[in-house]
Parts: structure tokens; sequence; C-alpha cells
């Protein structure tokens, strides 16, 4: 096989800190306490222009000002639903807009389900295929144009130990987990003639309180015991710095690859 | 666990940090990284001589390209095929610093042979550089690191591990061996504090696997920048970047496991 295209040099060493300098980041489904607002408070605290979005407009206003009060400067925001191409399309040109350009793009929004398999409605799998999957097909579709122009910019699509660890009551949400690990490396092989990558983390488990709400603490102590080689869950923020080291220049070698922020794979 | 999410992801600052193999190709790029990132370093190669003309050098560069005028690195002989060298080295290491929060195992060594045709001797050879030096010093460096804050481990291992490539099966073997032992090794550490992982670079030109002849070093190099989605060659430091986050509190929550930075080789 030999390349079609020149090939592009390593960008300039990055400073150790700030690392995020002069970068534009999006980040999916922020405005809550779990992965997606942490992820986007570390990019911003590494010195990244944030844009923070979610289906919840209250919700994502309040998040935003939070931010906006712990940072000392403003917040970007819009609201979007992943499920709908529409709101999509019109997400992507604010963020390209109102952030100069959109370098970073995180694919954060995702539902959870825990139900059997033969308890699974269409209307469920289809509810979570649309958020889970479908929801980066249609962010990327609509970023990427932009970014393959510019010679640059990082996709990162936020995964599941799910997608590689079989539990019961998972079938839907592993299976739309596994698909964005298989729409990941794709997508890297189009985009990576054009300086663009495209990168998965997965996490296992991390603690917020929306999970503490919808699992008894019996459940997730036995994850940990079960499944975690370092005896706790993962902080929200752990995940966020998976998040800035691929967003980062740190990476430049890296695309197609699922970076796995967790203890074990299966 | 780091204190506050709000420290320098990467920095390594206060840590002590080992690296074998260090003086050429990535092992002096993961070196120079971590001086950069604050670390202390200990730079080793199977001639001291070379390996303090590298911590001279690595010494300087940092002062230099990251404003670290304070970085200290230290060299020390190690040859890992020798007997009873993993203990050596970690006395030596002992008797230089108090502590050991980093331990990079990347010396290798690199034979072409066919499996069919291997040798016992050849076998041994490869195996006792690549896995069993690396795991013993692995045991070796343990009570130092696991007396660390922050300990962690991180094994370099080839992409012809993932891929098994004909010309290079116990090469391939025993680099695969230890990307296993990571995981083992991640397992019975984690209550240590030790975090241990694995990185397979992609595409690297080193000094290890490029032929000599220059004419055939060029098509070499170009064959393996056509091999991978960036259609070209890795930069040592790019690798060596991707080790600092595994090395650094960046990394918190990674253990036994393996970064693939390859440029979409293996994607």
């Amino acid at each position: 096989m030999t390349a079609t295209f020149e090939a592009r040099p390593a960008p300039p060493y990055p400073s150790s800190r700030n690392i995020l300098a002069g970068k534009s980041v999006l980040v999916t489904a922020s405005a809550g306490s779990g992965i997606g607002f942490a992820t986007a408070r570390r990019c911003a605290e590494e010195g990244a222009n944030v844009m923070l979005s979610d289906i919840h407009a209250e919700r994502l206003e309040r998040f935003a000002d939070e931010l906006a009060a712990s940072l000392g400067r403003p917040v970007l925001r819009a609201v979007c639903d992943v499920r709908s191409q529409q709101d999509v399309t019109r997400l992507i040109e604010r963020a390209e807009a109102e952030l100069d350009g959109l370098d970073v793009l995180v694919n954060n929004a995702g539902l959870g389900m825990t139900r059997d398999l033969l308890d699974t409605s269409s209307e469920d799998w289809l509810r979570l295929i649309d958020v889970n999957l479908s929801g980066p097909f249609r962010t990327i579709r609509a970023a990427l144009p932009a970014m393959q122009a510019r010679g640059s910019g990082s996709i990162i699509n936020l995964s599941s130990i799910c997608a590689w660890r079989a539990e019961a009551g998972q079938t839907a949400y592993a299976a739309s987990k596994a698909g964005l690990l298989a729409l990941t490396p794709c997508a890297a092989v189009e985009a990576a003639e054009f300086g663009v990558r495209i990168n998965a983390v997965v996490p296992s488990l991390a603690i917020h309180p929306h999970l503490q709400r919808v699992s008894s603490p019996e459940f997730l102590e036995r994850m940990i015991i079960e499944n975690e080689v370092l005896g706790r869950a993962a902080e929200t923020w752990e995940i966020g710095n998976a998040v800035v080291f691929l967003a980062s220049d740190y990476a430049s070698y890296m695309t197609g690859e699922a970076l796995s922020v967790s203890c074990r794979r299966a | 666990m780091p204190s506050s999410p709000v420290d320098a992801p990467f920095d390594l600052s206060g840590r002590v940090a080992l690296v074998t193999g260090s003086t050429r190709g990535i092992g002096a790029a993961i070196a120079l990284e971590f001086a950069c990132a604050g670390a202390e370093v200990i730079v080793t190669g199977r001639s001291v001589k070379d390996a303090q003309a590298v911590a001279v050098t690595v010494a300087e560069q940092a002062a230099r390209d990251a404003g670290r005028p304070e970085a200290v690195v230290h060299a020390l002989a190690y040859e890992a095929s020798a007997e009873g060298a993993a203990a050596q080295l970690i006395e030596s290491v002992a008797s230089r610093t108090s502590r050991l929060d980093v331990l990079v195992n990347n010396a290798a060594i690199l034979r072409p042979h066919r499996v069919g045709k291997l040798s016992e001797s050849e076998f041994d050879e490869v195996f006792r550089v690549n896995t069993k030096a690396a795991l013993f010093l692995c045991q070796a460096a343990h009570p130092m690191l696991a007396r660390s804050e922050s300990g962690a481990i991180v094994n370099v291992t080839a992409a012809c591990a993932h891929r098994p490539m004909a010309g290079l099966g116990a090469y391939c073997a025993s680099k695969a061996a230890m990307i296993n032992f990571t995981s083992t090794l991640a397992q019975e550490w984690a209550r240590d504090g030790i975090r241990v992982n694995a990185l397979t670079p992609g595409s690297v030109a080193t000094d290890m696997i490029l032929p000599r002849d220059p004419d055939e070093r060029a098509a070499f190099e170009q064959e393996m920048a056509s091999q991978n989605l960036m259609g070209r060659l890795a930069e040592p430091r790019e690798i060596a970047r991707a080790v600092r986050f595994l090395a650094s509190d960046a990394a918190s929550f990674m253990t036994g496991q393996t970064l693939i930075v390859d440029g979409g080789l293996l994607a």
C-alpha cells in the first residue's frame, strides 16, 4: 500500500502547561454531573475555548454559568438534541462560527439502560441506537468537512467497557457502544489523509451523582469488586484527562484507536 | 490518586524515572521528554560512557527547550542480558536517589530470523532481554515503586506483538509476552498503588530496525511510512509524549492497558 497524499509533519512541540491553549472544544451532553461536564471543565482548564451543549436548556445555562464563574471568563453554550439532524447541523454551524473554527469534537451524549433482551422493546432499542450511535454519526458528518478543509482536528467518541465486556441487561447499550467502536477506526481511515484524528475513549466505571441515583450501592460495590483492579471507580475528571490527551498534540500520532481508561479490557 | 484535578496533567515534577535502553531512539526521546516534564531521570545503556553523553545532552536540552535548568539526569550502565542485572541496577538507582516513581522498560533487541529455523540460543537471547530482563526489573523495582505515591511502569512493546510478522517471530512473541505480563502485574500490584501499562509504538525509524545501507534505509523508511493511515513515520518524541501521559497522573485510572501509538497502522 502506498500513500496517495503528501504526509503532514508532526506538529510543533507543545508547552507543558495549557495543553489545549488555542484550541476550541465542543462537548455534547456536557451540562450535568457526569463525564461530559468534567471533560469540558478539564479542557477549559487546559486553556481551550469550550462550548457546552446539552438537550436540557435550563440545565445548560446553569452548568455553563457555573463553569464560567469558576474560570472567570464567558463560556459558550448551545442547546442540541443529537437525535435531530437539524439540531446537529445548527450546533456545528454555531460552533464553527462562535469558536472561530471547531478543533475538537467530543461525542459524549449517550443514554444508559439496564434491561434484559426479552424485555427490550423496539422503541427502547432504537432510542439507544439513535442517541449513542446515530448521534455521533450525525455530529461527525456535520463537523468533518470544515476540519478536513482546515487540515486538522480531533474527534473523540465516548464508548464504554460494555462494548467489550458481556453483562446481563446491557444488550442494547453494549451494541450501541460497540457500534461506536467500529465507526471510529473506519472514520479515522477516511479522515487521516486530511489531518483529522478520530479516536475513542473507553471508560469502565466512573462514579457521578446520576449513576448513584439509578444504581444501588450494592450494585456499584459489586461492580468495583468484580471489575476494577484499582479497587475504586474513576473520578469523572480522570476520564476527562484522557480526552485532554487525545485532543492535544501529545496524541499527534494516534488515530483510529480506542483508549481504555479502566483496569481490564474484558 | 492525585489530590487535585487542576494539577498540570502531564507534569512529572518531583518524580524519579528510570528509562532502560535510553542512549538512542525511543528511549533517548523518553528520557528527554521526562526531563522536560520535570522528572529526575536515570538514563541507562550498555556502555556507561554512552549513557553519560546522553545524560549531559538531555540535561542541556531540558534546560534550553523546557526552561528546566535544574534538570537532574543520571547515567548508569545496564546490560539487560547479564545475570543479576536487574538487582544491580536497582541497587545503583537506590544509591543515587532516595526514590523511584516511574520505570520504563524500553531496552530490547531485535534479531531477524525464521521461526522454523530458530536456534535455542537465538530464542534465549531475544527472550532474555525483551521479556525476562524486563519482567525481573519490574520485580526488582517493586519495593521502591510501592513506596511512591504514584508508582507507574510503562513497558514498551511493538506493533508486531499485535500483528505478528514473518522474519521476526521470536521478537514478536517476546513483546506479546510482555503485554500479557503487563496485565498480570497490573492486577497484582494495583493494591500497592503501582499502575502497569504497555505502550505500542508503530512506524518509528530508529537504529534498531533500520538497515545500515543508506539507500536501503531510505527505501525502508518510505515503505514503513506508507503502511499507516497518516502516511508518515512517527517522530520518537511523539511516542515519548504518550509514554509521558501514561507515566503521569493524567492516566491515574489506567492500568493493565496497552496504548497503541501507531499513526493508525493497526486500526
